[in-house]
């Protein structure tokens, strides 16, 4: 090897990419070229200073924990899942036995249970909160009290609904809308606060879990939540319901209002 | 699932400790946003803790990880594809990029290389951030993480002559600008041809 061959392998040589033979060969011409090996030396003293010195950027404060916690949940879930999987199993398995029921029933039976992933079901809640937001008032029915919108909901929505009373002043109702997402009934309610409009989402608590969000500690139902395209979703379950609040990521207080209406 | 599988869960928890911000690093040079790329991390770790079992301890984490990454990535890009966003990994890895050979490492006549990386090495991890973010990242995967040319050729889904092209033009990019800055504060002689 010659010096201009061994300068243009000088770069593989310090990653150690090159063939055995190949790095032999470089090594005897380095132990008798001074000049091959200062730019050998050059190069050296580069990669390990960026080994020293550069980093992966931070991942936000908490993901690690957040992720550990997802998976030792995740743990559980898939060992009631596994549980209730044997349980159907067995019970159509009988069915079959008695009714004749075919596979191709119980495979399309697992597929309408198919329950949608949560960044499925928060994008198509951010995107409802947004696609209102240019709306003046986009509520079908005016309501100034949580007790008002549940008593509208009789006719409106199969589910007797339930809402969260939110303790702070500023929040205030202007109205619902009942409409379906994802397939299933919801009723959606339109706040303002301090001049920026909120979402709340109300539905049945069926088919959704909060695996891939963070969850959200100290409150006396489970509660999770995730950031999406510069919206927030605080999402929790009480009472058979499943409450989602969408907001900007700006108006990041807010996660602080839904403890405090359920802190004691 | 077996009774050892606490123990399992204990060394997978320090994987994630220790890889998380690597993953997010990546996902975010990906996807260009915090939101997105913290829920890649959390999938690709969950789907990496059910894919444990197929882990061979005798290979690299670093690189398994990251694959798992890309795939999610890419599973991702196409669920969205009706939102006409652009699959930019694919795209890249059908584009070949020009292979050109890299101008070969320059002999720079530091007063005193040492002392020069001792004193201003602080300053590499910011003047990296000031070359192109593909570059910046195969450095990162080579030099910091540690993975070797094939290893990222797979993550970034690119044949290894072109991460080897981006590792090596990445490196004399950032010499070029360290030298810059050597020269500004005078600890530079001048560049022998
Ligand atoms: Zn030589």
């Amino acid at each position: 090897m010659n010096c201009p061959e061994v300068i243009s392998l000088i770069r593989d040589y310090v990653d150690h990419e090159l063939a055995p033979q190949e790095m032999s060969q470089m090594k005897a011409h380095l132990d008798k070229c001074s000049s091959c090996t200062e730019r050998l030396e050059e190069e050296r003293y580069l990669k390990l200073s960026i080994r020293k010195w550069v980093k992966s950027d931070p991942a936000p404060a908490g993901l690690t924990n957040v992720i550990a916690r997802q998976i030792r949940t995740q743990k559980k879930i898939q060992t009631s899942w596994l549980k209730r999987r044997t349980l159907i199993f067995v019970s159509l398995a009988g069915a079959f036995l008695l009714g004749g029921l075919s596979v191709w029933g119980w495979l399309s039976f697992s597929k309408d249970q198919a329950v949608s992933t949560p960044s499925e079901w928060t994008r198509e809640l951010v995107n409802d909160h947004v696609r209102y937001l240019s709306v003046v008032n986009p509520a079908q029915h005016l309501a100034s009290s949580a007790k008002e919108v549940e008593k509208i909901s009789l006719s409106k929505v199969d589910f007797s609904l339930r809402l969260p009373e939110f303790t702070s002043e500023e929040m205030k109702l202007s109205g619902v809308r009942f409409c379906r997402l994802l397939d299933r009934r919801i009723a959606l309610l339109f706040y303002e606060r301090n001049g920026k409009r909120l979402s709340l989402f109300a539905m049945k608590d069926e088919g959704i879990d909060f695996s891939g969000m963070n969850l959200v500690d100290r409150l006396p139902c489970s509660c999770a939540t995730k950031a999406c395209s510069g919206y927030r979703v605080v999402a929790w379950r009480k009472n058979g319901f499943l409450y989602s609040l969408v907001f900007s990521e700006q108006q990041n207080d807010l996660l602080d209002l839904v403890r405090n209406t359920y802190q004691y | 699932m077996k009774d050892n599988c606490e123990h399992t869960l204990l060394l997978f928890e320090d994987l994630i400790n220790r890889h998380t911000d690597l993953v997010f690093h990546v996902a975010r040079s990906w996807t260009g946003d915090v939101g997105q790329a913290e829920e890649l991390t959390q999938l690709t770790f969950i789907k990496a803790w059910k894919a444990f079992h197929q882990f061979q301890t005798n290979t690299n984490f670093k690189a398994w990880v990251l694959k798992i990454l890309r795939n999610t990535f890419i599973d991702r890009k196409r669920a969205q594809k009706k939102d006409r966003e652009i699959f930019s990994l694919e795209n890249l890895s059908r584009e070949q990029e020009p292979e050109a050979e890299v101008p070969p490492p320059q002999s720079i006549d530091f007063e005193n290389r040492e002392i020069f990386y001792d004193l201003f090495g602080d300053e590499i991890a910011r003047l990296l951030k000031k070359i192109p973010e593909d570059f910046q990242l195969a450095v990162l995967l080579c030099d910091v993480e540690g993975l070797t040319y094939p290893e990222i050729a797979d993550v970034l889904h690119l044949p290894v002559g072109t991460v080897r092209s981006r590792i090596h033009r990445g490196r004399a990019m950032l010499s070029e600008l360290l030298q810059d800055h050597a020269k500004n504060i005078g600890y530079i002689r001048e560049k022998k041809t």
